[in-house]
């Protein structure tokens, strides 16, 4: 791999005076990463990050402790199915040896938990949990609250390796360079549809739409023949359309997607970025989809209900829609799934998904041992193994390639191969700034605020162009004034 | 004199807890507004004296928020009176069964504000909802993803939910109401309509200035509803002064902000009690 390779891996796309200087420091992180035999693509850039810091980390603190095993609690959002299979994992870890012990602390949900570490925060250090779930698009919130051990420090310190990990997943949680996170829990965007209606409008349901345009069409099909009101539900979710900018090679903030310096401004309202408002705009004037509201699942229930057969959601959702649809309430829903489609015809070299969900953080607090502790229980619960039975009881895409040969995911996805689509379609990313996905503090409000406002405008009669310019002055100002703040 | 220091030890615990839980807050709030606040608390504050109140109380946005929060206090506030007098006014004829109407005209006041929206989130559901289907919105663009409507829906979720204790409140003072007056009334040969607009609603004035202030502090402060219901959307339809505060304050981690916009609701609620009190005190009959 040439330099110059390495260089537009990090999204060397400005160019610009601080170029020259970055590189040498780059030369270092390489030998970091070298010496701690980490794996491809960004991932191996990260750790030697903190190769400097390696020896500040406490590793095997927790062993040599007076007073085992040496509690510790964690902070998780995990509700219904999901819950018992993180319960299980910290169970058997507790068990599995007699240094740690684990207490798992519900929050519900991930505005609760940010809410609940924020106002922590406050009064020191000693109401923060020592290892906290934390959602993927908050990260730099997290960051900024100079509260959290880069997980780099203890990746350097322990010769970690991520050759068996997926890249693309591992990539979001590294910001200049960091690696700030371990991925955990992780998911994708993916077409949901009735396989019955499509084949009734006279698609095939085993080739689903691959493209905008093939999904503008299928839409057309579905409508003019009478199968259903619409062709398709499209959920107010920016997600959607932040991850087909990442399938068009395209970032949606300046300074790589926030990876390298912090993002000033909004890249989205790019020429790809307005050919997206425009298919999405046309799709609801046209009549061809519904829009459906960002917090409910309107969306998939119009599947069942037949008022539209196809959508796009998380996968993260997969188990509970495949529970409704096959529960027998919709004895006519045939559940299909396939990749998200791409927003062009063929797919470029540098497009691939990101990845949403949560990860890991260790938590700057206390004592070496606790510190340690953490380390410990996160290496415990990306394990292979782990993985394999996480993924199988939640629905979640694993994060390591060899979890997918293991028992008992193996099976889960042998009898359900539509768990297969979302980490394919992750798998397939490479490791770039678009597939990595965008940082900024200002992530609550550029994409639930300032995104979804611009396409809700787009059911009442907003022009595309209008819309998309709205969203990013409303985006641009925000990220100004979490910039400002910090 | 020992009798005052007596009183004010007396009041002492009273006002040690106000002053923890609603002085100290208060004046804490109205500090918080001077800083612009970092995204997490414990990260160092910029002190900026006025700039942030006159930037975000100068903004479009939070005149905007206004506008929306008087335009649903307009809403609810009058409707919830009259609906609510009116229920009373029939609830007090006497015919059988009664006391099941009686109960069910005050049953939402056993209801919470959460329950209420979820009732109506399902009803108001564009693919399954019972009342999307009576209006013509099933299918595309529901009730409370249409910015026309979406504000109007939570006024009548509003309402529906404030029947309950407006009902019981105008039942009690209706029917503490002086008989003789209303029978001599009668004995004069008053219509039943006359007899209403020229002495039951007179006498009932207090209550109804007490509604209407209760009406417009609580309908500055609906927040419940939005969140379950709307989040404050769809595009900014029904974010009000509050739920714009929530936002800031716990999903955009900007505390100075969500300080300055509680300071002006603050004053805005005192602004508007005074008036009330000045407006009604020259209609208010409270008797002889």
């Amino acid at each position: 791999m040439s330099e110059n390779d390495r260089n537009e891996m990090l999204g060397a796309t400005e160019g610009g005076s601080g170029l020259g200087r970055r590189v040498v420091s780059r030369r270092d992180l390489l030998r970091g990463a070298a010496a701690a035999g980490v794996g491809t693509g960004l991932a191996m850039l990260a750790p030697g990050a903190f190769a400097g810091a390696a020896s500040s980390f406490p590793l095997g603190a927790a062993a040599k402790s007076k007073s085992k095993p040496v509690q510790i609690t964690m902070w998780h959002s995990m509700t219904s199915a999901n819950l018992p299979t993180l319960t299980n994992l910290t169970n058997a870890f507790n068990s599995s040896q007699s240094d740690v012990h684990v207490s798992l602390v519900a929050q519900t949900s991930y505005q609760d938990t940010q809410t609940a570490y924020t106002t922590a925060l406050s009064g020191g250090t000693s109401a923060l949990p020592d290892v906290v779930q934390w959602e993927s698009e908050l990260i730099q919130l997290l960051i900024d609250s100079e509260s959290v051990v880069p997980a780099a420090s203890a990746i350097a310190a322990d010769h970690f390796s991520f050759s068996d990990f997926v890249p693309s997943m591992v990539d979001f949680f590294i910001v200049n360079g960091t690696q700030w996170a371990m991925p955990f829990n992780t998911s994708s965007q993916v077409l949901y549809f009735d396989q019955n209606a499509l084949s009734k409008a006279g698609l095939d349901p085993s080739n689903p739409p691959a493209s905008l345009a093939q999904l503008r069409a299928a839409a057309q099909k579905i409508v003019s023949s009478g199968t259903a009101k619409y062709g398709m539900s499209l959920k107010i979710d920016y997600t959607n359309f932040e991850l087909w900018l990442a399938l068009g090679g395209q970032t949606t903030l300046n300074h790589a997607n926030g990876r390298k310096g912090r993002a000033t401004a909004v890249t989205f309202d790019d020429a790809l970025g307005k050919s997206i408002f425009e298919w999405w705009g046309g799709m609801l004037s046209d009549n061809l989809a519904q829009s459906t509201s960002f917090t409910a699942y309107d969306n998939l229930l119009a599947i069942g209900s037949g008022i539209a057969p196809i959508t796009i959601d998380t996968s993260a959702s997969l188990g509970t829609i495949r529970q409704v649809l096959t529960g027998g309430q919709y004895p006519n829903v045939k559940l299909g799934v396939a990749p998200l489609p791409l927003p062009t015809a063929k797919r470029a070299k540098s497009a691939g998904a990101f990845v949403g969900g949560a990860g890991l953080y260790m938590v700057k607090k206390s004592t070496p041992a606790t510190i340690d502790a953490s380390w410990q229980f996160i290496k415990f619960l990306v394990t292979p193994q782990s993985q394999a039975t996480w993924a199988s009881g939640t629905g979640y895409v694993p994060i390591r390639k060899s979890s997918v040969n293991l028992a008992p995911l193996v099976g889960t996805w042998a009898a359900q191969p539509e768990f297969k689509i979302a980490y394919e379609q992750l798998l397939a990313s490479p490791p770039n700034p678009a597939t990595a996905g965008p940082v900024t503090g200002a992530a609550p409000q550029v994409g639930p605020v300032a995104l979804n406002d611009a396409l809700s405008s787009l059911s009442t009669g907003t022009s595309p162009s209008q819309a998309i310019a709205t969203a990013a002055s409303a985006a641009n100002s925000a990220i100004a004034s979490y910039n400002e703040r910090v | 004199m020992r009798e005052a220091a007596l009183g004010y030890l007396l009041i002492l615990p009273a006002l040690a807890a106000f002053g923890v839980f609603v002085f100290y807050p208060l004046v804490k709030t109205a500090y918080l507004g001077f800083f612009l606040a970092p995204p997490t608390p414990n990260l160092p504050s910029h002190y900026v004296g006025f700039q942030q109140y006159s930037q975000v109380l100068g903004s479009s946005e939070f005149a905007d928020d206004l506008g929306r929060t008087v335009l649903f206090v307009l809403l609810t506030v009058p409707a919830g009176i009259i609906v609510g007098l009116a229920l009373a006014n029939l609830a007090q004829k006497k015919v059988r069964g009664i006391r099941a109407f009686r109960t069910i005209f005050s049953s939402t006041v056993a209801t919470s504000t959460a329950v209420a929206s979820v009732v109506f989130f399902t009803l108001l559901n564009p693919q399954v909802g019972l009342l999307s289907y009576l209006f013509g919105k099933e299918g595309g663009n529901g009730i409370l993803q249409d910015p026309h409507w979406a504000l109007p829906a939570i006024a009548m979720v509003t309402i529906w939910a404030n029947i309950g204790f407006t009902f019981i409140l105008m039942s009690a003072a209706l029917q503490s109401l002086p008989e003789d007056v209303l029978e001599a009334s009668k004995v004069d040969g008053a219509s039943s309509s006359v007899r209403f607009r020229q002495i039951t609603l007179p006498l009932l004035s207090p209550i109804i200035f007490f509604a209407a202030i209760i009406g417009v502090i609580s309908g500055f402060q609906a927040f419940g509803q939005i969140d379950i219901l709307t989040q404050g959307g769809p595009n900014h339809a029904t974010l009000v002064v509050i739920y714009d505060l929530y936002q800031q304050a716990f999903q955009f981690n900007n505390p100075g902000y969500a300080a300055v916009l509680s300071v002006a609701l603050f004053f805005i609620l005192l602004l508007l009690t005074f008036v009330q009190f000045w407006f009604f005190q020259r209609r208010v009959s409270y008797g002889s």
